[in-house]
């Protein structure tokens, strides 16, 4: 059978119905395929119906016009239906897949379709819904692969970023080509996420879209090029280029990539950096430059800077020289070499001239605690003690870092006698500024630091990481029971809270009578209730249950505040398992809406 | 009764938030009475609600393929939250107490019972038929199918490239009359053949041209299949006006084109029922049908005994959407007593009215891969024998036994028989299911040789390509579901 003029005949149709029927009557271009049709019709009949049902249509009327094009449509569409190609020629080679042997998911639609939406659709409440998903593992499954790439560019950005970070590694490499095809290096947001995964998955692999981004990509592009290229010493001349790139985030990132790196030019940069406006962006990666002529340049511009801070006279280069040293200092970060501790004393030393020098948003008092923070995180020992030695004469913020020196220097007991003046002294009585009640406040922050309790404060302002700083001192440090004792009797919750332990007789009475006084209170509850349970049930208190059920009938009784609430239901996964029975018993006495809040909780409770 | 567990309460909600309150009303403690019957047939019991009053619900087992849930409550959602609750109650083990069966609950179990037998009684008569209502309804359907050849006549005059949106919403509001003309089956034809033209979200102006020549084939196979409708069904309707007694066809689904709800009786006696099926699901998906305003559920069934695959579709439209039971993926064999199958092409509809579910064994993949065709010609055959007709399901899905599965030079995916017959795998003219052709390069290489392909046919009428998309993978020990 001849397709080629069935389908010249199916396409005049097309045409034809495209245009309007009106237009068929006399359609010469249909017309003259009735002729090899007749012809064809010889070896098969059906071509001469064909035919037969053209001719209907070219003498058709306006009126009759449409039921013949019909007519033909019909006729041509089903014989065409009987010719359909179904093979692919050639070799047949096996599919290139990524051999990643993901579990055959029994997640059924009703599952699959919310997160679907979650993934692909706008609106409030999908971030839940995903990383809901995510902890009961529903990402391992094959057919959420797409919409997860597709959520690489959600709107919400918080989305775009889990996707990136957490689901999408989960795939492996097989999602590269779909990340591929979807990637321009001129774009922002998902494309930046896409080059980020693409390199984490396979750094070799992507290394031509990370060398176009830096060298075409949008300012996003270029960032996390250089962050992919970071430590690459093929790539440092690129990375030299980009230090003089025109946007400050794009020399950031080049000088971070740079950081470890001692060639000539690398130094010659960092030093043309910390020389010009570029010193804030520099000092934080030439920190971790071990090149001695950078350290020679680093001690000399040093020097030079606080002799020029502390003679200077004209208030406004003052003010710069404050601000220059201070942003400078950042380039000792971590040095023990014997030079830059002797520079960090010779600053410590002129301390109190330091001090009463005043800038603007930097002054004397900042530049005099980021030397005593050098100094508490620097591994050299006689500076740490030189800081430790002089906590009687620190301001409240240096006396910060005196105290976490002394954890790495002194014994647990050492420290407590050290610090416990500062936290035993009597601030009550006095008004305004007040620097006994600030140090006490500052050993308080240091303690419960120190036990693993990660609550900022306002004194901790300072740079470097001290989440970071405060991690590695609390992992290492021990801290004398006496503070809790201190704690106990000072009547301090909250650092009760923080250095509890367990069967501690004299805190958990305390515990327990901080309790009862509280849910004795007619006021709404305090934001210290979810703390005390949560140590109550971190020791092992052996009220705890009693403890936490009133809680939860007092806070639905008194029409509490909803976060009170929500803290509190959030305790309940980490109750013990027995206790759920005992909730559950609880549930048809509170209110609806604590009910709504804790029945999730408790099913967590159950599954434990 | 005894076998009822927390999943089996899951399956029988009608939808997701029906669960969640449900179990919620369980955890709260609203229930202040549970009861059962002495021999276990019923559970009864009141549920706290926010009126004065509680509310009384019952979940009789008494039959237990069909249980009969009854409430109180205003709730028109079947069974309501309240229904579910005291069986998760009971799946749970709270404790019930025996009491007496209530009277109002005894009397109309009593009730149904009797309407059962009256309905059993009843099928069993002969059906009178109303010969003059029969023929004023054949007589408005030809008179809508008059209207339809006007419109569809106006259509291919007018040209399909001016369709636009003032045409597009004078077709829909045209349409509107078919339905009144008791031929839902046109109407929807018709709204198939708009919805073509419009976006996402409806708008028939907003689709650019390049995107308008891909329809157009599309389209025009909308038009030959109206134009066909409007040929059989005009010949169909004459026939039973002519002979009242005429039962509707079962050998064609003209009947069903033409808007005939098939009733389960109607089926039974046109000897289009089967007896003790087994179905295994081999793959379901739900998609919205913005064109007539409703969700579809269509699971997609083996027929253990034959091989046949066969389809359930649940339609919920927008408006009753909540009150509709939403169907969901099933992974387990369906033993079904009496199982009723449409008038239809070769994936025809199904319904049951009881079932039973049971584990699937390693035995059951092995009969869907035995039932599975090995000989993609004879396949190949047989879709075009049926795509020919215009009225014919378009995209009917078989299981096809492949040898192996690859990619050609011109990077096509393709599965190849044991004579060496190709398919070409595509996901392109589908839109009620998720893109699947991309999973085939991220699954496990050992799937790739001799399992068995549950394939979706698709005839481009552009390319003049006839290929399937894949649906699932069908090995000894699984079946690997790629859509939802």
């Amino acid at each position: 059978m001849s397709i080629a003029i069935l389908t010249d005949v199916y396409d005049e149709t097309r045409r034809l119905a495209i245009a309007g029927s009106g237009l068929s009557s006399g359609d010469f271009r249909l017309n003259k395929l009735i002729a090899p049709l007749k012809q064809a019709s010889a070896k098969a009949p059906i071509f001469g119906k064909v035919a037969q049902a053209i001719g209907n249509v070219v003498e058709s009327d306006a009126k009759s016009a449409s039921a013949a094009l019909l007519e033909l449509s019909t006729l041509v569409t089903a014989i065409l239906y009987t010719q359909g190609n179904t093979g692919a020629e050639g070799r047949l080679e096996p599919i290139v897949t990524s051999g990643f042997a993901m579990p055959t998911s029994d997640s059924s639609a009703r599952v699959l379709k919310p997160l679907i939406e979650a993934l692909t659709t706008t609106g409030s409440g999908r971030m839940e819904v995903i990383q809901d998903a995510y902890e009961r593992g529903a990402f391992v499954d094959l057919r959420l692969v797409r919409p997860a790439l597709a959520a690489i560019d959600d709107v919400y950005g918080e989305i775009g970023e889990f996707v990136a970070n957490k689901i999408l590694p989960l795939y492996g490499k097989a999602i590269l080509p779909d990340l591929r095809a979807s990637y321009e290096a001129k774009g922002k947001g998902g494309h930046v996420r896409r080059l980020c995964v693409m390199h984490r998955l396979d750094p070799e692999g992507t290394h031509d879209l990370v060398e176009l981004a830096l060298e075409s990509g949008s300012k996003e592009m270029k960032v996390a090029a250089i962050g992919c290229l970071k430590g690459s010493k093929v790539h440092v001349p690129s990375m030299l280029e980009q230090v003089r790139a025109k946007a400050k985030d794009v020399r950031q990132a080049a000088y971070n990539a740079l950081a470890r790196f001692t060639e000539t030019e690398v130094v010659d940069a960092m030093i043309k950096g910390l020389s010009g406006g570029d010193i804030e962006l520099v000092a934080g990666p030439a920190s971790e430059n071990r090149s001695p002529r950078l350290l020679e340049h680093l001690l000399a511009e040093g020097r030079n800077q606080l002799e020029a801070m502390l003679a200077q006279k004209d208030k406004t280069k003052q003010k710069t020289a404050i601000s220059r040293c201070y942003q400078l200092l950042a380039a000792f970060h971590s040095r023990d070499d014997n030079e830059s501790i002797k520079f960090l004393n010779t600053c410590f030393e002129q301390r109190e001239a330091i001090a009463k020098l005043k800038g603007g948003a930097v002054n004397g008092e900042s530049v005099n605690q980021r030397v005593a923070s050098l100094m508490a995180r620097s591994n050299a020992q006689p500076a740490q003690k030189a800081l430790v030695d002089a906590h009687e004469t620190l301001p409240p913020n240096s006396l910060y870092w005196a105290m976490v020196a002394a954890t790495h220097i002194g014994t647990p007991k050492q420290v407590y006698k050290q610090f416990i003046p500062y936290y035993a002294a009597d601030v009550s009585k006095k008004r305004g500024k007040n620097p006994a009640q600030e140090k006490k406040e500052i050993v308080r922050h240091v303690l419960s630091q120190l036990a693993g309790s990660p609550r900022h404060h306002y004194f901790c302002h300072d740079d470097f990481e001290v989440g970071k700083v405060l991690d590695e001192v609390s992992s290492i440090a021990k801290l004398d029971p006496a503070w809790l004792d201190a704690a106990v009797e000072a009547d301090d919750v909250a650092i009760v809270c923080a250095l509890a332990k367990p069967r501690h007789k004299a805190a958990n009475a305390f515990l327990a009578k901080t309790m009862e006084q509280r849910l004795a209170k007619s006021t709404d509850m305090d934001y210290e209730y979810a703390e005390i349970l949560r140590t109550m049930i971190r020791v092992d208190h052996p009220d705890t249950l009693d403890f936490f059920l009133r809680s939860l009938e007092k806070s639905s009784k008194t029409n509490s505040r909803y976060y009170y609430a929500w803290w509190l239901v959030r305790l309940i996964p980490d109750l013990p398992k027995s206790a759920a029975p005992k909730i559950a018993a609880l549930l048809p006495t509170l209110s609806e809406r604590i009910v709504d809040e804790v029945i999730p909780h408790l099913e967590a409770l159950r599954i434990k | 009764m005894n076998s009822i567990d927390e999943s089996y309460v899951d399956s029988a909600a009608p939808n997701a938030a029906a669960i969640k309150n449900g179990r919620g009303l369980v955890m709260k403690g609203k229930f202040v009475a549970l009861h059962k019957s002495a021999d276990e047939s019923i559970i009864f019991g009141e549920c706290k609600g926010s009126g004065a009053s509680n509310y009384r619900c019952s979940c009789d087992f008494v039959r237990p393929e069909t249980p009969t849930h009854r409430c109180s409550c205003p709730s028109r959602q079947f069974p309501c939250k309240h229904c579910l609750g005291l069986m998760y109650a009971w799946a749970q083990g709270k404790p019930f107490s025996v009491a007496g069966i209530p009277d109002d609950l005894a009397e109309k179990r009593n009730q149904l019972t009797a309407r059962r037998d009256k309905q059993k009684e009843n099928a069993d008569k002969p059906r009178i038929v109303n010969k003059g209502a029969l023929a004023k309804k054949i007589k408005a359907q030809l008179s809508g199918l008059d209207l339809l050849e006007t419109l569809t006549h106006d259509l291919v005059r007018m040209g399909m490239g001016n369709t636009n949106s003032k045409t597009a919403k004078q077709i829909e509001e045209q349409a509107k009359q078919l339905g009144n003309a008791f031929l839902p089956g046109a109407q929807s034809a018709l709204h198939n053949y708009t919805k073509l033209f419009a976006d996402e979200q409806g708008h028939v102006d907003e689709v650019d041209a390049a995107q308008r020549e891909a329809i157009y084939s599309e389209a025009l196979d909308q038009l030959t299949r109206l134009h066909t409708l409007i040929k059989q069904g005009r010949t169909y309707l004459k026939q039973r006006l002519d002979d009242p007694e005429l039962k509707p066809d079962t050998s064609s689904s003209i009947a069903a084109w033409l808007g005939h709800a098939w009733q389960l009786r109607e089926l039974r006696e046109a000897g289009m029922v089967e007896n003790d099926a087994e179905l295994v699901q081999l793959a379901f998906n739900s998609h919205d049908d913005v064109a007539r305003r409703e969700y579809v559920d269509t699971g997609m069934w083996m027929n253990l005994a034959t091989g046949r695959v066969v389809l359930t579709q649940t339609f919920r439209p927008y408006k009753a959407a909540k009150f509709i039971k939403s169907e969901d993926s099933f992974f387990q064999v369906a033993k079904v007593n009496e199982l009723f199958v449409y008038p239809g092409d070769v994936n025809p509809r199904v319904r049951w009215e009881e079932m039973s579910p049971r584990p699937i064994e390693k035995k059951d993949y092995s009969t869907i891969r035995k039932r599975g065709y090995s000989d993609f010609a004879a396949v190949i055959k047989d879709v075009k024998g049926q795509l020919k007709a215009p009225l014919a399901d378009k995209r009917p899905v078989y299981v096809l036994n492949y040898v192996a599965m690859g990619v050609v030079p011109s990077g096509e995916l393709v599965i190849e028989d044991k004579k060496g017959e190709r398919l070409v795998l595509t996901d392109s003219g589908i839109s009620e299911e998720p893109a699947s052709c991309y999973l085939l390069r991220l699954i496990p290489k050992d799937l790739f040789n001799n399992h068995s392909l549950v394939a979706r046919f698709h005839h481009d009428l552009d390319t003049h390509k006839l290929s399937v998309k894949p649906l699932a993978i069908v090995t000894d020990a699984a079946i690997v579901r790629l859509t939802f």
